[in-house]
């Protein structure tokens, strides 16, 4: 929606937040995950790990639904099978229904692309029905906005996710990030995640444009950003990709364990 | 959170499949997928 708009004023934009993939527009920078950064990966792992019948819940609107579409295809590649794909607003908060449509169709493994307050309800549901540890479930949103916290360990342990950045890398830039981050909000200051790290790491990138441009004019930032650029922030090596303007980085795959 | 495996330096292979900026430089839209 925003694009239009963008480039009718000619605007730098940075966008931060996984999406859907597909975007390809001059004056658009993105350093947030797209489906072949961490969908793939998740699905891979579930198809190799738990089986090969999947059950899919996603946010309903374009994010959602495009990335169930890149599931069914990663899905359909690996020898696998989607059983259902149902899509919930981001306010919705009973789940009763599904889990007893889960039930019945008895997937090996879940695959969550909700987005949303409401539908941290889903988890907790999930777990009082006595599923969690049964069916295991891979996400591609679950800890964005530190989902985990509101939940019980009993409700989120073993979620597995795909993310760029996650608190525990052991690497020596994120070492004097998470220093100074601390001495400056304190040590009990939630867990930084994928999102947030994700807004620190784009205006990384914008600076190093600026830096190589010797300028904000904006034509002269794009020919800066789109030469290969690569920042080496918290979450390793950033690349923006000259051809697509989106982000070659790590991707670690990892379970949540104790509300972290 | 346990860190189970790491994939380094991963790219955009879903979009670079459809966009290339160097060689239309003026392009500005989205790319949406279809599966069949």
């Amino acid at each position: 929606v925003i694009r239009p708009v963008l480039d009718k004023y000619k605007t730098l934009y940075f966008y931060d937040m996984p999406y859907e993939g597909g975007v390809c527009d001059r004056n658009i920078f993105i350093d947030g995950l797209t489906p072949a950064h961490n969908t793939e990966l998740l699905v891979s792992h579930g198809l190799k790990n738990w089986g090969k019948k999947v059950y899919t819940l996603a946010a309903d609107y374009n994010y959602g639904q495009i990335t169930a579409d890149w599931v069914k295809k990663y899905v359909k590649d690996g020898g696998g099978e989607v059983l259902g794909t149902e899509f919930f607003p981001l306010d919705a908060t009973n789940f009763g229904s599904t889990i007893s449509k889960i039930q019945a169709a008895k997937p090996d493994w879940i695959m969550t692309v909700l987005v949303g307050g409401g539908p941290i309800s889903f988890y907790r549901q999930f777990h009082a029905a006595g599923l969690s540890g049964k069916i295991p479930i891979a996400s591609t949103t679950f800890g964005g906005a530190n989902d985990q916290l509101v939940l019980t360990p009993e409700e989120s342990d073993g979620i597995v996710v795909a993310y760029n950045y996650i608190e525990s890398l052991d690497n020596q830039v994120n070492a004097e990030f998470l220093k100074k981050f601390r001495a400056k909000y304190g040590a009990d200051y939630p867990p930084i995640s994928d999102l947030t790290m994700s807004s620190y790491q784009g205006m990384l990138l914008w600076a190093a444009g600026v830096k190589k441009a010797g300028s904000i004019d904006r034509d002269k930032m794009i020919d800066a950003l789109q030469s290969g650029i690569s920042i080496d922030g918290p979450s390793g090596k950033v690349t923006l990709d000259p051809a697509t303007h989106h982000s070659i980085f790590d991707v670690h795959l990892a379970a949540f364990k104790d509300k972290r | 959170m346990n860190l189970l495996e790491t994939f380094p330096q991963r790219k955009p292979a879903d979009t670079a499949a459809v966009c290339d900026l160097k060689k239309s430089p003026r392009e500005a839209k989205q790319y949406i997928i279809k599966v069949n």
